[in-house]
């Protein structure tokens, strides 16, 4: 399919109605109408809860929940087993985490250390935090190369050493959008026999990626950042992995035999999958996968590479405006933060917004990262396939309003 | 379309009145809003007048959004000869109303960090 960006458009109900220029899809993206329809058809012919019931409906339902396991799959270059489908990025990391900290084995032979990175979301983040305290783990930190909004890569050989649990690192930033080497950090991490961890939230469905040529063993992300419905999200744990962890979270579906004293597991992944979950949302979620291979990551990372180029020259060229963004745009996923001298981000938010411009002021729940960058807050542009030249326009124009405004 | 940011707001905002830092504060108190970075701090210097504490001096610094920064730069006015009970019976719409505009609810918490940094400051 060739890139058309008026087809795209048309396929997105909100573009008509919503802000004029809708630039806070890293918060999160809109709809397409055939993700709307995929949820609508499941509340509409197919409502039955899934597994076990045997009537038509429950049948339908469970084929078009699994169908959809299998499309994340193929998404990511994993096995369908290996996705455990959950509420979101969050709920997937904190999952992980008490998995990992539940199954003793992961943790035999004095492995007592766990490395991130200072770039991480708070969902990624702070759960480690918590864990490291629960096991009285060193926490450590790839920092920033001075002076750059990219990770120091080469501080990672310090950092990892064979007492090192996890190497959780995301792979692109949601706040500068800057893509991490992962494979490169993960090959360091596997030579000391480390468990690598990637939050994929934020570079998901805006560039190709294979959890294979990532050298991830984890790998998590919600739903709603690429065009599915908020509340789903994926955990994707390496088979060999998945089958030796403990589920951190209990109940019904999950379990092979159940006494009045005891319980045993079922396979991957129901295992990690206990009750009823956001059927209708998982079905849409699938929809969404088809959707962007449809149009092609390749084809979306490029257009959005180049309205984030134009995006970082206009906001340059402005006086008085400080880009907080990746600025080789084949790495940036399509975020361009920014600072302006002359107002606070929440005022160039509240501002562009009444412009029809939708940014997002603040520190994205990446607070650590903001103080090495020596800022406190930011205001986000974020682009994703739908957008164009005219919301580069719609932005510029919206930024010289904040300045005429704010200047003395 | 801005009527949110009225002449008066970017007065204040541009020429803060009683921004300074006190070095001889009775009194001094930190708020923050941490998901939009607004950093406020009160100095307040008591005197006592007729049986009770009154606001000798007060001052303001730090830094945030136009309206936190203006909204303690316009309460700072309010405050000035206040008793401790005056200043404790200031309420949410007394300093919205300081505005004259209508603060959707999504700026709320920028408009009334000084009001509520300034209450903190009473518990010392
Ligand atoms: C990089 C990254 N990780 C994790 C999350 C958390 O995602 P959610 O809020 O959908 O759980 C986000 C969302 O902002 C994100 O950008």
């Amino acid at each position: 399919m060739r890139f058309s960006i008026t087809k795209i458009q048309e396929d997105f109900p909100q573009l008509k109605g919503g802000s004029e220029h809708y630039l806070d899809s890293q918060a999160t993206s809109l709809t397409p109408r055939s993700v709307i329809d995929a949820q609508d058809a499941y509340y509409l012919k197919a409502r039955a809860n899934t597994h076990r019931a045997i009537f038509k409906e429950a049948a339908l339902a469970t084929d078009l929940y699994e169908d959809a396991r299998t499309k994340i799959a193929n998404f990511i270059g994993a096995k369908r087993e290996e996705v455990i489908l959950t509420g979101g990025a969050t709920e997937s990391s904190n999952m992980l985490v008490r998995m990992l900290d539940e199954t003793p084995a992961f943790w035999g032979s004095g492995k007592r250390e766990i490395v991130t990175s200072v770039m991480e979301h708070h969902a990624s983040l702070v759960p480690l935090q918590q864990l490291a305290k629960r096991k009285g783990c060193m926490l450590s930190h790839i920092p920033l190369s001075p002076g750059s909004v990219r990770l120091d890569v080469k501080s990672v050989e310090g950092l990892i050493s064979d007492e090192t649990a996890i190497v959780s690192v995301m792979l692109a930033s949601n706040v500068t959008g800057t893509i991490n080497p992962i494979s490169e950090i993960a090959k360091v991490a596997h030579r000391h026999g480390a468990f690598v961890v990637v939050d994929a939230t934020a570079a998901i469905g805006h560039i190709p990626m294979h959890v294979d040529d990532l050298g991830a063993d984890a790998l998590f992300f919600s739903g709603h950042k690429i065009l599915g419905p908020t509340g789903v999200g994926v955990l994707w744990v390496r088979k060999e992995m998945l089958e030796k962890l403990q589920p951190a979270v209990f109940g019904g579906h999950m379990i092979s035999e159940v006494t009045k004293d005891d319980a045993t597991w079922g396979d991957i992944p129901d295992r990690f999958e206990p009750g009823t979950k956001n059927i209708g949302g998982v079905i849409g979620l699938g929809a969404a996968v088809d959707y962007l291979n449809a149009v092609g990551l390749t084809e979306i990372h490029r257009h959005v590479s180049a309205l984030t180029k134009s995006a970082i020259e206009a906001l340059d060229a402005l006086p008085g405006v400080h880009v907080v963004a990746e600025r080789d745009t084949e790495l940036n996923i399509g975020d361009v933060s920014f600072v302006c001298d002359f107002a606070h981000p929440h005022d160039v938010a509240e501002i562009l917004g009444r412009n029809g411009v939708a940014v997002r002021p603040g520190h994205h729940c990446a607070l650590p990262y903001h103080v090495e960058l020596g800022i406190a807050a930011t205001t986000r542009v974020s682009f994703y396939l739908y957008n164009d030249e005219d919301d580069v326009r719609g932005l510029v124009e919206a930024v010289k309003k904040v300045r005429a405004l704010f200047a003395d | 379309m801005d009527s949110l940011y009225q002449e008066h707001i970017l007065d204040h905002y541009k020429h803060p009145r009683n921004k300074r830092e006190m070095d001889d504060a009775d009194v001094v108190q930190r708020g923050k809003n941490v998901s939009c970075g607004d950093d406020l701090t009160w100095y307040v210097k008591w005197e006592e007048k007729g049986g009770s504490q009154r606001v000798a001096d007060v001052s303001f610094s730090g830094y945030g959004c136009a309206l936190s920064q203006s909204g303690a730069s316009m309460l700072s006015l309010v405050l000035k000869g206040k008793t401790k009970e005056e200043v404790a019976a200031l309420t949410r719409e007394d300093m919205l109303a300081l505005f004259h505009a209508d603060i959707g609810h999504m700026r709320e918490k920028c408009a009334l960090l000084p009001l509520s940094t300034i209450k903190e400051l009473l518990k010392q």
